[in-house]
């Protein structure tokens, strides 16, 4: 296997691993500690360690060593999992976070955050050592204890246990947590002579004596992470104390946990893997591509002369046609992901804040399973973040401010998403104090964005925050008010062909509504010519179609007795053409201005699989992409707000070189 | 990131080399780099872009960006006949793998070539960009010039010339913009 892409799988399972640690420890804070919120942090630290240690990624193994430590003990019993340690085990997920995004991307990982790091494994070690004194005491004390009895255990490991990145000296370790090990014989029978040894196998068996008062289960957990191919059995010699009879039916029967099956263990993970395969997102963009051709394809059979002369082959071919459409939209369908992987950040965002402003905020988050797009879904979360950190800053007041005006103390911040006709929609809503218009207009009026005289609607208004440099907040927070980020969220919006849209009442709260198109992969399109060329608007832009009939001395189009600038393709683009009969116009509303762009002719309406001009033509201005017309042959997709953008550029140079042909 | 080029290597050193036409001239290249080699259809010019641009076609479903070699040599560019074929090639960059294709008058040969057949590249007398050439093929007539396709297809330099195209006000449309070319063929 290739080591980097090993890595990158480890890199991919670390960052789930912390997500579901992330929500264990959520869940914990929220709710209160159950032993599967626990095993979930175990899991995450040991699981992680394991992969790590198979890289030598010294810095990641040492760091979950003492997590992992800690959880065991958490695990046991023996250790409170207390706010402040929960907190902790959050700021060490995070640094677990930073020290995989640098194994990412090819850095030093001991120089990732060094200082960071030894703050937080003395403060591991503290408790360790502080409210755990037993780690050393605790075997002595567990074998006085009356309930103490002697296990034999056998292990023959899975021969892979190595190269799975597990150490058989771990387990023994973890066992004199549980007892006191009273002796332990390496059995070497299997050992091959050196020559013949394989260093990733694992030919060591071991029984072992030992003196606990754990149950046979907890023995038995020891080994949760060894169990696929291996052979652990274990048994109690002791005659059973009076209290043991009771724990178990059968004191001397032996428990076999075993291998071949695997279903022994009870994680949901398990569950969820099996029923999941990852797949390379470019394998399915190449699968993608090829059911688009078919499709292309099977319409230019079906319009192919023997078959259409054929209704026993037409009906067919008709079959076939919608056979291939299914599959088309299956393909694309796989692209889509649930937005909860967004959502799911936001939990942990939120408790931060709170914590730092020290508000009472509760996250409600509904739709989290509405889905979208695999690509847009990765350029929402910064957005969203933006926006969901205002509402908490500047929305949601503070406790005391929310009583003064006769609300509950603690503040709503409510994430919604839901299909909507052919969108997504997703909102951000929060029960804060709302929009100040008065002081939204003032701002701008300072910073010269409007005229003071200006009249504007209240969603004019509410539009200015969007606006570069815009502000309210009198006092600059770590978190935001800087003036960076709203125009950014509604370019990024925009960008993904969204809109945004805020909603706003003074003293009540706030909302923003953010639409988006369901798949960047297919839009409606609509087909223009110009000369030979063809190319594709997105029919979204496109008001209406017209004759065009030029005026004369400029570029503008009297539509019905308002002036419209227009822009003639062909010249644009320094294409010959001599349009046959009249040209046409394109009325194209562009953010909130309107251009008309004049064609040789219109060709219709199109589904345009939207192909990324990518590499070499990603630097073409004027293109957005290209798609795959029904003949085969390529055409580009204009990029209008670039175009329109070009052209009042030019407009204000001295001499326009547009149109020397 | 630059395109790698993947010299056609065999065992015991025997390379093949495909052979092609280009204005007149042979030129050899590596074929482990070559993807396919596919008749001259259904280029769709793209406007605004620089002459060695010729434009995109359909590659069973992947857009594709075609060059004109010839122009991108610093010569006349190319006129399209029934041989005229495109050589689809594969760029490397990082991860990824891009196909680019190149037009060529006409493919004619691959060749089996020994390593000792293959000398240095002179340092002019080539009419080419010396490191466009990764070395000559020794031939009864003459030599043969083996592109360095990593130099020729150099993504970083390909971008730039398309950027230095695009600069603003200098769209003057020329009588030689790939749509006209594209119709022409």
């Amino acid at each position: 296997m290739d080591l980097n892409e090993s890595l990158g799988i480890l890199v991919q399972e670390a960052r789930e691993l912390l997500a579901d640690m992330e929500v264990a420890l959520l869940a914990i804070e929220a709710h209160g500690v159950e032993p599967d919120r626990i095993n979930a942090l175990f899991r995450a630290a040991h699981t992680i360690k394991g992969s790590a240690g198979l890289f030598g990624l010294d810095p990641i193994v040492s760091f979950t060593h003492l997590m992992e430590s800690l959880l065991v003990d958490v695990r046991s019993g023996e250790l409170a999992l207390e706010p402040e340690l929960a907190g902790l085990m959050f700021n060490c997920a995070d640094h677990l976070g930073s020290l995989i995004d640098c194994l990412e991307a090819g850095g030093d990982l001991s120089a990732c955050e060094p200082d960071l790091r030894m703050v937080l494994m003395d403060s591991l070690r503290d408790y360790w050592q502080a409210e755990c004194p037993a780690a050393a005491a605790a075997p002595a004390l567990l074998a006085g204890s009356t309930d103490a009895r002697t296990w034999q255990i056998q292990l023959r490991f899975a021969p892979d246990l190595l190269a799975q990145g597990m150490d058989p000296q771990s387990f023994l370790l973890y066992l004199t947590n549980l007892g006191e090990l009273l002796s332990i014989n390496t059995g070497t029978e299997t050992l091959p002579a050196l020559a013949e040894m394989d260093p990733e196998i694992c030919y060591l068996t071991f029984d072992l004596e030992l003196l606990t008062a754990a149950s046979e289960a907890e023995i038995a957990a020891t080994f949760d992470f060894a169990r696929d191919g291996s052979d652990i059995r274990i048994r109690c010699l002791d005659e059973p104390a009076a209290s043991a009879v009771a724990q178990v039916p059968a004191p001397t029967g032996k428990t076999v946990i075993n291998t071949g099956t695997g279903n022994t263990g009870t994680s949901p993970r398990n569950g969820r893997e099996s029923s999941l395969i990852k797949v390379d997102s470019r394998k399915l963009d190449e699968l993608i591509d090829a059911v688009g051709e078919l499709v292309i394809r099977s319409a230019s059979c079906h319009a192919h002369p023997v078959i259409r002369g054929n209704s026993a082959l037409a009906e067919l071919m008709e079959s076939v046609g919608g056979l291939v459409e299914q599959i088309r939209d299956r393909a694309l369908n796989m692209r889509m992901v649930p937005i909860g992987e967004v959502f799911q950040r936001f939990p942990r965002v939120v408790r931060d804040v709170c914590q730092e402003l020290g508000k009472r905020i509760d996250l409600q988050i509904s739709g989290a399973d509405t889905e979208l797009d695999k690509s847009m879904v990765e350029k929402l979360t910064d957005p969203l973040l933006h926006i969901v950190r205002n509402a908490m800053d500047h929305g949601i007041e503070p406790v005391a401010d929310r009583v003064a005006a006769g609300k509950p103390e603690q503040g709503i911040l409510r994430l919604n998403a839901y299909h909507q006709s052919g969108a997504v929609v997703i909102e951000i809503s929060d029960d804060g104090r709302g929009l100040d218009t008065a002081k939204i207009l003032r701002k701008a009026v300072e910073r010269g964005l409007v005229a003071p005289e200006a009249k504007l609607t209240e969603r004019d208004i509410f539009n200015l925050i969007f606006a570069a440099g815009f502000s309210t907040a009198d006092q600059v927070t770590d978190l935001s008010g800087r003036g960076v980020g709203m125009d950014v969220v509604r370019q990024n919006i925009e960008q993904l062909r969204g809109s945004i849209d805020i909603q706003s009442t003074k003293g009540a709260g706030t909302r923003f509504h953010i639409q988006l198109p369901l798949t960047l992969a297919i839009i409606d399109g609509f087909e223009v010519a110009v000369g030979d060329s063809h190319f594709v608007l997105p029919l979204d832009m496109v008001v209406e179609c017209l004759e065009f009939s030029a005026s004369t001395g400029n570029d503008i189009f009297n539509l019905r007795g308002q002036p419209l600038p227009y822009l003639r393709l062909a010249q644009q683009f320094g294409i010959d053409s001599t349009p046959e009969g009249r040209e046409c116009l394109v009325v194209l509303q562009c953010g909130e201005q309107r251009a008309g762009l004049v064609v040789d002719r219109f060709v219709g309406e199109l589904q345009a699989v939207i192909k990324p001009l990518g590499h070499l033509l990603g630097s073409m201005r004027g293109f957005s992409g290209s798609t795959i017309l029904g003949d085969g042959s390529v055409a580009l997709l204009l990029d209008i707000p670039a175009l329109v953008a070009r052209a009042a550029r030019s407009a204000t140079q001295p001499l326009s070189l547009h149109g020397a042909t | 990131m630059e395109t790698k080029p993947q010299q056609g290597k065999q065992e015991n050193g025997v390379r093949q080399y495909l052979m092609f036409n280009l204005g007149g001239e042979t030129y050899g290249v590596g074929i482990n780099a070559i993807r396919e080699i596919i008749e001259y259809q259904g280029v769709t010019g793209i406007p605004l872009a620089p002459a060695f641009l010729r434009g995109v076609i359909n590659l069973r479903g992947a857009v594709v960006p075609v060059l004109d070699l010839s122009v991108r040599f610093g010569r006349a560019v190319t006129s399209i006949n029934r041989r005229t074929c495109i050589v689809i090639v594969e760029a490397v960059q990082g991860d990824a793998i891009h196909l680019l294709g190149v037009i060529v008058d006409g493919v004619t040969e691959v060749r089996e070539v020994e390593p000792d057949q293959v000398e240095q590249q002179p340092q002019f007398g080539l009419g080419l960009r010396s490191d466009f050439v990764a070395g000559m093929l020794k031939r009864e007539q003459g030599f043969i010039p083996v592109l360095d396709l990593a130099a020729v297809l150099s993504t970083r330099e390909l971008e730039s010339l398309i950027d230095s195209a695009q600069a603003p006000s200098t769209t003057t449309p020329s009588t030689m913009t790939p749509a006209t070319l594209a119709r022409a063929g």
